[in-house]
């Protein structure tokens, strides 16, 4: 060792020089070599700085103590470091210490006691390894990670991380907060479900598909929030609301991150608001019906009347003898059609009347348009009034309670015949329409050339008990509000420019196929 | 004046389509001659003050009515007895109805002696009346 001039000569030859060399072009270590005293007697590698070589020098002669941070220096750990490497021969420690430039870096040192002539430690190599970056890197993500359990705790009720490895094992890694208390299950005996494959094993039946769906999206590194139903270790019914977001790492591990909700109360809550929406539509709509009597028992006295006069046009000529038995035909298939036809009204009314659990299905706005149409014509008849339906073609397909949607429609409808009851008769119509707008929506509008509306009851119209007829209670619009807004849609009125008031409500379009 | 002319026709008014065709079977069954019309309008349009006979005229209809025709066969000096059916007879309407000078007034569905029994009638009021000086 050339310890008056360990970097200054440059022969290449020298089997030492080589390896200092070498040494130098490692960026993120350097050896050191000490003397029994532990004076630094030469340098090799610039751990990460470029202006090594030229400070090198300065630092000939200095104690270990200068490659170590000021905290570590005062405790003393230099020198127990040394006396550790002296008595093992080896010794290796992690902490702050200093680079060449005296700059704290996070390191790895190994020092290595060479022996002396006396059996005692005649020198020492010090290797460092600069670990600053990756010590950042894993402060990072522990930080990452407590910020988010932190984040999950104050926003959920519990947050978790889950683990599945490449071999495809699932591990429950934390769960922090009241999953115990709201699931029934503990950790372990999370991790024993997970570990038989049983991890979907506390979802609903009902709702598994749900929480498959929800797996592959996770899996395929897809954010994913979903409400489901999980069953408790009781066996009770929660809802939960979970935000799950995935992680990969490079060793092909992938992290989920995991926070949850119980919702149930408000699921409670929603399902008894509708429960509640649906026994007041049922109700409204037998009321619907009462006042609609008048135009359904002239609608089904149409097809009455006509069977009894074919019939008794039929006997009528039976009994005269002046019968060609051909021409019997035509009325007698009349009277079984409109048979068919007082049928069908009654069954349409029973339909209508009857009490539904909400249900939600797919439909074409404009069937709905019709059917609407055939409960009214019978009113409108009796009212003197002309419909007219407007159906525009191409219009999405709408999810919804189609009971309840029209009644919507109905409502305004009658309002609509009612409100045209003081103009004349020549002039009574009443336009049904539907139409596309820009957003995806459907729109239903429902014109009437009644008496209008004043400006004022443009803007209380939909209020609860807010009426401008004088037999009615008031709850119609209100109710035909709710109902819209409960598809997420949204329900106007205004006055025609012209005569009458148009009212109008959207649905936006079922989404998928 | 022509052989059709004279001959008592029964107008049937209604915009039902089974109600017209049924009620025209009906009164045919017993030699009556029937015309049938969809609207009051159609009727107005085409009806010939020198003829006899008498009106089936339904209340409910588009445009202008049972009652309309009955006030305009009225404001046009046109004497047929009008007989006025309906599906649903409430108070006021049977009272407007006869206020304008129906004939008869009955509830669907009807009997049918009942009705032909009035039309049998509205046709020999409609001749008393025509054969009077």
């Amino acid at each position: 060792m050339k310890s008056d001039s360990p970097l200054g000569a440059r022969e290449a030859s020298d089997p030492e020089e080589r390896l200092r060399l070498l040494l130098d072009g490692l960026a993120d270590a350097c050896l050191c070599m000490l003397d029994a005293k532990g004076r630094i007697t030469g340098i090799a590698g610039t751990l990460g700085d470029a202006h090594v070589p030229s400070r090198a020098g300065s630092l000939l002669g200095a104690p270990l103590a200068r490659l170590y941070g000021a905290e570590e220096v005062a405790a003393g750990e230099p020198e127990r470091d040394l006396a550790a490497a002296a008595r093992e021969r080896r010794h290796e420690s992690q902490g702050w210490r200093r680079n060449l430039a005296g700059e704290t870096i996070w390191a790895h040192a190994v020092i290595t006691a060479l022996p002396g002539g006396d059996g005692r430690a005649g020198a020492y190599a010090v290797v460092l390894r600069d670990l600053s970056e990756r010590r950042r890197a894993e402060r990072a993500l522990q930080e990452s990670e407590a910020r988010y359990r932190a984040v999950s705790e104050l926003t959920s009720d519990y947050a978790y991380a889950f683990r599945i490895d490449p071999d495809g094992r699932v591990v429950v890694e934390w769960v922090t907060g009241a999953f115990a208390r709201i699931t029934g299950y503990s950790l372990d005996e999370m991790q024993e479900l997970q570990s038989v494959g049983g991890g979907l094993s506390i979802i609903h039946p009902d709702d598994q598909p749900i929480a498959l769906a929800r797996v592959q999206r996770l899996v395929l590194g897809r954010a994913d929030t979903s409400e489901f139903r999980i069953v408790t270790k009781g066996g009770e019914i929660r809802w939960i609301r979970e935000s799950g977001r995935p992680q990969r790492d490079g060793s092909g591990v992938l992290r989920i991150f995991g926070a949850a909700q119980d919702i149930t109360e408000r699921k409670l809550a929603e399902e008894e608001a509708r429960a509640r929406q649906a026994e007041l539509a049922h109700v409204l709509r037998l009321g619907t019906m009462g006042e609609m009597a008048a135009g359904l028992a002239h609608e089904i006295s149409q097809p009455l009347s006509a069977i009894v006069s074919y019939a008794r046009g039929c006997t009528r000529r039976l009994r005269s003898g002046r019968l060609d038995a051909a021409d019997l035909l035509q009325p007698i298939e009349e009277v079984a059609a409109q048979a068919m036809r007082a049928n069908e009204i009654v069954q349409r009314l029973l339909l209508f009347v009857r009490k539904q659990k909400p249900a939600r299905e797919r439909i074409a706005a404009n069937d709905l348009a019709r059917e609407v149409i055939n409960l009214i014509v019978g009113e409108a008849r009796e009212r003197g009034a002309k419909l007219e339906l407007q159906l525009a073609s191409g219009l999405p397909v709408v999810e919804v309670d189609k009971i309840q949607i029209e009644q919507v429609i109905l409502n305004l409808a009658r309002n609509g015949l009612e409100a045209m009851q003081t103009v004349p008769p020549e002039e009574r119509t009443l336009v049904i329409r539907t139409s596309a707008t820009g957003d995806g929506c459907v729109e239903f509008t429902v014109a009437d050339r009644g008496e209008g509306l004043a400006a004022d009851a443009v803007a209380r119209v939909f209020e609860p008990f807010f009426t401008t007829k004088r037999s009615g209670l008031g709850m119609g619009l209100a109710i035909s509000r709710s109902i819209v807004r409960g598809h997420g849609g949204r329900i106007a009125a205004r006055a025609n420019d012209g005569r009458g008031a148009t009212f109008s409500f959207t649905l936006p379009g079922a989404s998928g196929p | 004046m022509t052989p059709t002319r004279s001959e008592p026709t029964v107008f049937v008014i209604d915009d039902d389509p089974a109600m017209r065709h049924s009620l025209c079977w009906l009164l045919e069954s017993e030699g009556l001659a029937v015309e049938t019309f969809a609207t009051g309008e159609d009727f107005l349009r085409t009806c010939d003050p020198d003829r006899h006979g008498c009106l089936v005229l339904d209340v409910r209809m588009p445009g202008l009515g049972g009652l309309g025709v009955q006030r305009e066969l009225a404001a046009r000096g046109i004497p047929w007895p009008v007989i006025v059916i309906t599906g649903y007879a409430d108070a006021t309407t049977e009272s407007r109805v006869r206020a304008a000078g129906a004939h008869a007034f009955l509830k669907k569905p009807f009997d049918d002696e009942l009705l032909l029994d009035v039309v049998a009638r509205a046709i020999e009021a409609d001749r008393t009346r025509a054969g009077a000086p």
